[in-house]
């Protein structure tokens, strides 16, 4: 987001400050990737969850659709996070929403990515028209609030979080054109690029070959990020009736069910702390991926 | 006789005490001129001189220094503020307050039909011709309250055609012999009507002043030429203890004392009905003592304030209900299946009715056997739903459709009178799927859902129905399977199917409105049956009515015509 | 710098065209009818009646007619009639910015100096324990849902402490004071109440901490990246090497010139705050822009649903444009040029 790039209007919800931020900032942090403590920390928590939506049909203590007890249980020895107003078990319910979450998270940001990515890429390649008409775009979609496009969105689509997937990946795309767009344009300007279009590569090949692999390192502390904010989206379209769809054990729709039962607090307690954890995790992450990816960057 | 909601409100909680019925029996026997007694032709069953009974006729009296303002949480469901458009719970409240009707109800004692525009009124002995003689009352601005208002304020209800024009039906003509004097005639009998007048969607309103003020129509062009609904979003126009101050959406409706009230001092100078929208919000305000009067608190939460000295906390019975409706015309997947009457019996079988109970109102419910609810006309005899998984079972086998099938579920995202709709049909999915019906939930918001039912029909739905007025007739006019009622249409498949057609339940609710006493109930019996067999609809939920205050309020009642009479309410 | 700032303002009317249409066309997407918030259940089998609301509201029109007779009220002012409140979009919007506008400013006030206060110190204290706190303290603001937080704070802080007041704008029993801005806070001390304004204040702390801590996060986040790069700037190293003491340095040189990346940022927080207090505005019962949106997209009301987008896309260009033009003033290279 430089001053010169007439099309930079960073967005509020994705910091796509630093990805554009041209990499010559001298950091002195630890070099070994793991040696960075929101790394370690961000790493184990995204591993945790990860190991939870594989393994958890193997060993939760409950199905989590069925009522198994009697309703608005508050937690005890056989249901630590208590029971719903179905009976359900609350943490049984909450292990389960990592697979509602975690894969939509990561389809939302890969749909968007492999989109709004590719978009950017040949746009920042090309430039005049192409450029053009993809950053116009970009600019509109992203001057909507975030919230408010994928509500609509879903509103007209209808619930189910399927739906929210498709808002959602119209939320993110722009954010991919423009990063991809900054990089391209930045690599493009480097020597060696210049050197191979001497020799005679082809545009295809030059973008193949040498551009895109120089901005995996922006993308890749953007998407770290985005992914939480992916999470928190889902969970919030579904906290107002517009995500997933009853019975599935969904974050945010168990907020909402808690809210309905405000005294019984144990409801909307765990997939709130759900939430935090897993967007902290890709949070630490990302930040830490950006400090220790600047380095190397600088060192180059 | 319609579902009464409008718009995507949720959380409606318009009461009935029990006893409505007992003062519709009541009031039908004797409004009939019981055969016994029909000296005259005509009997008068309404008098000024024999109300002393129960409340004051006359509102709570401010006694002088003026009270605190009354502030009354709600969910509000406002769809508008013109008496002749407006349909909802809250709307109740308002137009009760603020526009009178001729006759009302007693909320402490609904059995008794007490004078409010109206000093006296008489039916004839088949009940097609009604005369009211008016008191002299007086609207807000000091003007005189009129046969010609009463006139035309019902004209006006009846031709802008909204959702209670149907109130009006039937009706041939309404005369004014002088300016004191109403007399409605109706073409065909119709011994609702005396308890229809008592909804407050019959208000007068002051002509004169809505036609120079607001240019609002009420001759046949009021249909489509009427513009009048925006002015009354900001002024009224009424008779009533209170006047309109301001109403703000998704903020505060707000009432003033109406200094000229022609009968009594109205007992608060203000009276706020401030949004509050969960049911967990309303009860801490009411705790803190930010609200006096809480009207949507759910009854999961009840032990929280059960015992608190500054509060006084009670339920009731009601008349509201939820229910699922299978359409065997719908377009939608299991709508095919639901042909059969074996599958929607198993279906109806399969449901486990006091886990449901237990679920959505920790069983401050009652079951219900058809759609006309408990302590209506026609109500009492009739056998109540139960679980039965094998019979169930065997019908399924029976119906070729052991393996199950996948029945569409859509259904408005709404939580009503305590009811949590996401939470019930999770329920009712997890009882179908014993049967292996897979059920597909599809909860959306409102307008999606009337556009969906109405233009194809829903396999299997849920929905909510409070009484506009105390008559039974309303139920079958609205669930029966008799050409033209909502219900006929939605189950045959909306626009795109045929309606269904029982051809028992017409002349039943002819017969029903043409008779009195123990002939009424039989025919609204006999009807509560045929809609029973129709195996269209299944009643989950006659829930309970919280009603909590702060201990000094007095008059926090729920009445039988108009949900919360706030002409009652006062400080003790 | 005349042609920069040229540039930058005829893209605003383009890009304005561009939000209305896609909201026009996202709010057309809508498969069902939004008659029935208009005309009530009963009667959407009525033809006549259908078909006169489908007139009086211009449904009968084709959608490219309905578009072009949108961008031509657009053009007066008028946003058309909400189906839901019967009220004119312009006027629900009115009434509605300020109880918004004031979370915002509120929620922007904590959350923006409480970034820029903690990416300071994290700077300054690099990976020292001040540093990790407060980059877990502001990681953990934009990690959680604020829908979450509000009911938490409000479940411990209201139900059960008692240390608040609850959701909602004024005390109980209170009217509103005079309307001269439409901020309670404000309103109230113009009118000579102090004691309201107090109220107000009291009941908007919540919400906006709320509201502020979430984008508490990338305030520090850039604030503490901004002054790392300028603590190894030619200056200040010049300067310490003057033995200039430290926390002068900080002040006079680093924190200045820090700030003009995050100006930026700032400007655009205000814009996704005032846009996306959607959620903290349904948990703290907060009749402002956001519920709004809410209970229009709920009842399928596309005039009010196209009015908030318009709204909110305005409000970010606005902020998009005063920053970009703060920034030109700041940067002599733009200036200059």
């Amino acid at each position: 987001m430089t001053i010169q790039d007439p099309h930079a209007i960073p967005t509020p919800g994705a910091d796509v400050v630093v990805a554009t931020r041209t990499p010559n900032r001298s950091r002195r942090s630890s070099l070994a990737m793991f040696r960075n403590p929101g790394i370690a920390f961000g790493t184990a928590i995204t591993l945790i969850w990860l190991v939870i939506m594989i393994t958890v049909h193997w060993w939760a203590p409950y199905d989590p659709y069925e009522s198994v007890g009697s309703r608005l249980q508050s937690p005890n020895g056989q249901h630590w996070f208590g029971t719903d107003a179905l009976g359900r078990d609350v943490f049984t319910r909450v292990l389960y929403g990592s697979r509602q979450s975690l894969p939509i998270a990561v389809l939302v940001i890969a749909s968007a990515l492999l989109i709004g990515g590719t978009l950017g890429a040949l746009a920042g390649y090309f430039g005049k028209f192409a450029d053009t008409a993809v950053m116009r775009l970009a600019d509109v979609t992203m001057a909507f609030p975030p919230i408010l496009l994928a509500m609509a969105v879903a509103a007209a689509l209808g619930p189910g979080l399927r739906n929210g997937f498709f808002a959602m990946v119209i939320v993110w795309w722009p954010i991919y054109a423009r990063l991809l767009r900054a990089q391209v344009m930045a690599v493009k300007q480097r020597e060696h690029i210049e050197a191979a279009v001497t020799v005679g590569a082809t545009r295809g090949r030059i973008l193949r070959r040498h551009v895109l692999p120089l901005s995996f390192t922006g993308v890749m502390v953007n998407a770290t990020m985005d992914l939480g904010q992916v999470v928190l989206l889902t969970a919030s379209l579904s906290f107002l009736g517009l995500g997933a769809v009853p019975p599935a054990p969904e974050w945010g729709a168990m907020i909402t069910e808690g809210a309905k039962n405000f005294y019984q607090w144990w409801i909307a307690v765990a997939p709130g702390l759900a939430i935090a954890t897993v967007v902290l995790g890709f949070n630490f992450l990302g930040d830490g991926l950006r400090d220790v990816l600047d380095v190397r960057s600088a060192q180059r | 006789m319609r579902s009464s909601f409008m718009g995507s409100s949720t959380g409606r909680a318009s009461g009935r005490g029990l006893v409505a019925a007992l003062a519709t029996v009541a009031l039908i026997a004797a409004s009939c001129g019981s055969d016994d007694d029909s000296s005259g032709g005509t009997t008068v069953v309404g008098d000024s001189s024999n109300t002393t009974a129960g409340v004051d006729s006359t509102p709570a009296s401010a006694g002088g220094t003026d009270v605190r303002e009354l502030v009354v949480a709600r969910d509000m469901d406002v769809n508008s503020l013109d008496p002749a458009r407006a349909y909802c719970d809250t709307c109740q409240i308002y137009l009760t307050a603020v526009y009178e009707t001729l006759i009302t109800v007693d909320p402490s004692d609904l059995s008794q039909q007490i004078p409010r525009l109206a000093t006296s009124w008489e039916a004839n002995d088949d009940n097609t011709v009604f005369t009211f003689a008016l008191a002299d009352a007086t609207f807000a601005d000091g003007s005189p309250v009129e046969a010609k208002d009463v006139k035309w304020s019902w004209e006006r209800l009846s031709n802008v055609k909204a959702s209670a024009s149907y109130l009006m039906d039937g009706y041939s003509s309404i005369e004014t012999p002088d300016e004191k004097t109403v007399v409605v005639t109706f073409e065909a009998p119709n011994s609702a009507f005396l308890p229809i007048v008592s909804a407050p969607y019959m208000g007068v309103s002051n002509s004169d002043e809505a036609i120079a003020q607001a240019s609002a129509l009420a001759d046949e062009t009021a249909e489509t030429d009427d513009s009048a609904e925006p002015f009354f979003l900001e002024n009224s126009l009424g008779s009533g203890p209170y006047q309109l101050e301001s109403y703000t959406e998704g903020d505060a409706l707000v009432l003033v004392r109406n200094d000229n009230y022609w009968n009594g001092t109205p007992q608060f100078p203000m009276v706020t009905i401030k949004q509050v929208k969960d049911s967990a919000s309303q009860l801490q305000q009411l705790q803190a003592g930010d609200v006096d009067i809480a009207m949507q608190i759910s009854l999961d939460s009840l032990s929280q304030i059960e015992g608190d000295p500054n509060l006084n906390v009670s339920t009731t019975d009601s008349y509201n209900f939820v229910y699922i409706a299978v359409s065997p015309g719908a377009q939608g997947p299991g709508g095919a299946e639901l042909q059969d009457p074996m599958v929607r019996e198993a279906i109806k079988l399969a449901v486990d009715y006091t886990g449901i109970l237990d679920v959505t109102v920790a069983g401050n419910g009652k079951l219900q056997a058809s759609p006309i609810p408990n302590g209506f006309d026609g109500s009492a005899d009739l056998a109540l739903p139960a679980q039965d998984l094998d019979k169930a079972t065997a019908l399924m086998a029976e119906a070729g459709l052991t393996d199950g099938f996948t029945l569409d579920a859509m259904y408005p995202k709404v939580n009503v009178y305590g009811v949590d709709f996401d939470v019930m049909m999770q329920k009712v999915q997890q009882d179908l799927k014993k049967i292996n019906i897979e059920v597909n939930l599809q909860p959306v918001e409102f307008p999606q859902w009337i556009d969906a039912i109405n233009a194809e029909g829903i396999p299997l739905t849920a929905v909510y129905f409070a009484p506009d007025h105390t008559d039974s007739s309303q139920y079958p006019g609205y669930f029966g399977m008799i050409d033209g009622s909502p219900w006929s249409v939605r189950a045959g498949g909306g626009a795109a199917g045929a309606p269904i057609v029982n051809e028992k339940e017409a002349p039943l609710l002819s017969k029903a409105l043409a008779s009195s006493g123990a002939a009424k109930t039989a025919a609204y019996t006999e009807l509560g049956q045929e809609m029973i067999n129709d195996l269209i609809f299944f009643p989950l939920v006659n829930p309970q009515l919280v009603l909590a205050s702060q201990a000094d309020v007095t008059g926090n009642l729920y009445s039988g015509c108009c949900n919360l009479d706030l002409s009652f309410v006062g400080i003790g | 710098m005349k042609r920069y700032i040229l540039g930058r303002l005829t893209v605003v009317p383009i890009l304005l065209i561009g939000i209305v249409t896609v909201a026009f066309c996202v709010s057309r997407l809508i498969p069902s009818d939004p008659l029935a918030s208009i005309v009530g259940e009963r009667q959407m089998n009525n033809e006549e009646i259908v078909n006169a609301a489908k007139q009086r509201w211009g449904l009968d029109k084709s959608v490219p007619r309905q578009y072009v007779l949108y961008l031509e009220n657009l053009v007066r002012g008028d946003l058309g009639t909400s189906f839901r409140t019967k009220q004119s979009v312009v006027a629900d919007l009115g009434e509605r910015i300020p109880a918004t506008l004031e979370l915002a400013v509120a929620a922007m006030l904590f959350g923006g100096l409480g970034g820029v206060v903690l990416g300071a110190v994290s700077a300054s204290k690099k990976n020292k324990p001040a540093d990790h706190i407060s980059r877990i303290f502001s990681l953990v603001g934009s990690s959680l849902p604020v829908f979450w937080t509000g009911l938490a704070l409000l479940f411990l802080l209201y139900a059960r402490l008692g240390w608040f007041p609850g959701p909602g704008r004024l005390p109980p029993r209170t009217r509103p004071p005079d309307h001269v801005t439409g901020l309670y806070t404000v309103d109230a001390l113009l009118a000579g109440n102090p004691k309201l304004a107090l109220q107000t204040l009291h009941r908007l702390l919540l919400p906006a901490f709320v509201l502020g801590w979430a984008i508490m996060g990338s305030v520090s986040r850039l604030v503490r990246a901004s002054m790392l790069d300028e603590l190894h700037a030619d200056y200040v190293r010049t300067a310490r090497a003057k033995g200039l003491r430290n926390a002068t340095v900080m002040r006079v040189h680093v924190l200045r010139n820090a700030m003009l990346p995050v100006l930026t940022i700032l400007g655009f927080a205000f814009a996704s705050l005032l846009t996306g207090a959607v959620l903290t505005e349904t948990i703290f019962e907060w009749n402002g822009v956001g519920s709004y949106a809410v209970a229009a997209t709920r009842s399928l009301d596309y005039p009010a649903i196209n009015g908030v987008c318009l709204f909110g896309g305005l409000v970010f260009l606005l902020a998009n444009l005063v920053t970009d033009l703060l920034y030109a003033l700041a940067d002599p290279k733009i200036r200059l040029s």
